[in-house]
């Protein structure tokens, strides 16, 4: 199980990354990753509805019919948003005005129905929170990364704090959203491959070294 | 049969969910919800003094655009009061969301003065652009509030082929509705 949960939260954050990876969730992802700390509230918001929903939505897996899975998915998805809206509104006003209309629009964002349909309604309760951990750890990391970048090139702040008064206002723009995304998405994709083919070529060295030992012997 | 037993399954089972979540929300609702406070009305005018609640919520029937959420008045150093202000949540419609303005009233002259938007519904950024920023905070227009329909044959700005500024043009409708009936003719609606 240890190992279950291990290779379930890698998933997420790395091996498939929902925005990097499955490029999940791009509307957020575009409009607002214009600071740093959009993208920490919009990743720790849909954290939370992944995990409640994938928990709900794992434990009535055999009680639902497939016939109304999305409908019935879309209700959990929304109410547990409701709740999250009404909470930020009462504790975490800034964020929520940050938010803006995202925060509703969580309902219909693929990653949560995705992993809903992909992973909760087939697999154990508590895989499913990890999995749903994983993945929002995932699009927080990305969100807050992007936003980062875009902060620091476009404002010269990060997390608010003046750095420098250097600024490029391209990247507080949507093209430079668009541009920011496709520069982290063949990032994230040159280095899968070049650790994908590092560890290739160390299997193939792993299983040559092994042949030889064995014609070694043999001989 | 069968059919008919899986039809009456998705039922059953879509209808429990739907109970479920709508007890659960019933409940958080209260636990939960923020009422409006003067700092809105506060936050958004310059004019100097101390501003307190008239009412909350109000029971205002009149027209179908929105509803107040609050009613404050700005009391001077002096002990005058000098200004009202409404905060009005008005409903969505095509694609503008629900928004929530304020609007500022002249006490002595029973005129509108300035109104600020407090939350943007719509999703493709600020539609109020089309008014500019003097249109967005009605710098322009100071209108007196003669009669209850003051607004409504105002022309207003278009923003595109589909949009309109009904959402908008409902708040400065409502304010002049409840302005109107509970300040200058004096009866309560």
């Amino acid at each position: 199980m240890k190992v279950k949960a291990k290779d379930l939260l890698l998933d997420g954050i790395l091996r498939q990354n929902p925005v990097l990876k499955l490029v999940l969730g791009t509307c957020p992802t575009l409009a607002l990753t214009t600071a740093a700390m959009n993208g920490v509230g919009m990743g720790l918001a849909v954290t939370f509805v992944l995990i409640c929903s994938n928990v709900i939505i794992s434990a009535l897996r055999n009680i639902i019919p497939s016939k109304v899975r999305i409908p019935a998915y879309i209700l959990i998805i929304a109410t547990f948003v409701t709740i999250l809206r009404m909470v930020l509104n009462k504790f975490l006003p800034s964020i929520a005005t940050a938010l803006g209309s995202y925060l509703p629009l969580i309902v219909v964002n693929c990653l949560i129905l995705g992993r809903a349909e992909a992973f909760a309604s087939k697999n154990p309760v508590l895989d499913s929170a990890v999995d749903g951990l994983g993945m929002g750890l995932g699009f927080m990391l990305s969100l807050t990364l992007m936003g980062a970048f875009r902060e620091i090139l476009g404002t010269g702040c990060i997390f608010g704090v003046e750095l420098w008064s250097f600024k490029i206002e391209f990247f507080t723009h949507q093209a430079g959203a668009l541009f920011t995304f496709a520069i982290f998405i063949a990032v994230f994709v040159g280095i899968s491959n070049l650790i994908s083919s590092m560890r290739a070529k160390k299997m193939i060295k792993e299983y040559s070294d092994k042949n030889n030992e064995v014609k070694e012997e043999i001989a | 049969m069968a059919k008919k037993e899986t039809t009456l399954r998705c039922v059953t089972v879509l209808t429990v969910i739907a109970v479920i979540c709508g007890v659960l929300l019933a409940v958080l609702n209260p636990l939960l919800y923020v009422p409006p406070t003067v700092d809105d009305l506060a936050n958004n005018f310059t004019a100097e003094g101390e501003w307190s609640i008239e009412e909350l919520n109000a029971d205002f029937e009149k027209g179908n655009g929105g509803k107040v959420l609050l009613a404050g008045k700005l009391t001077n150093a002096e002990g005058v009061v000098t200004h009202y202000g409404l905060t009005i949540k008005t409903n969505s419609d095509a694609q503008l969301g629900e928004c929530t303005y304020a609007l500022y009233f002249d006490a002595q002259t029973d005129t509108l003065v300035e109104a600020k938007y407090i939350v943007d519904g719509t999703t493709g950024g600020k539609t109020y652009a089309a008014y500019g920023d003097k249109g967005a905070n009605f710098e322009d227009y100071l209108v007196q509030i003669t009669s209850e329909n003051v607004f409504d044959s105002y022309t207003y700005p278009q923003t595109g082929a589909t949009k309109t500024l009904k959402a908008v043009n409902n708040a400065f409708i409502m304010g002049a509705r409840y302005y109107y009936n509970v300040y200058v003719a004096g009866g309560n609606e």
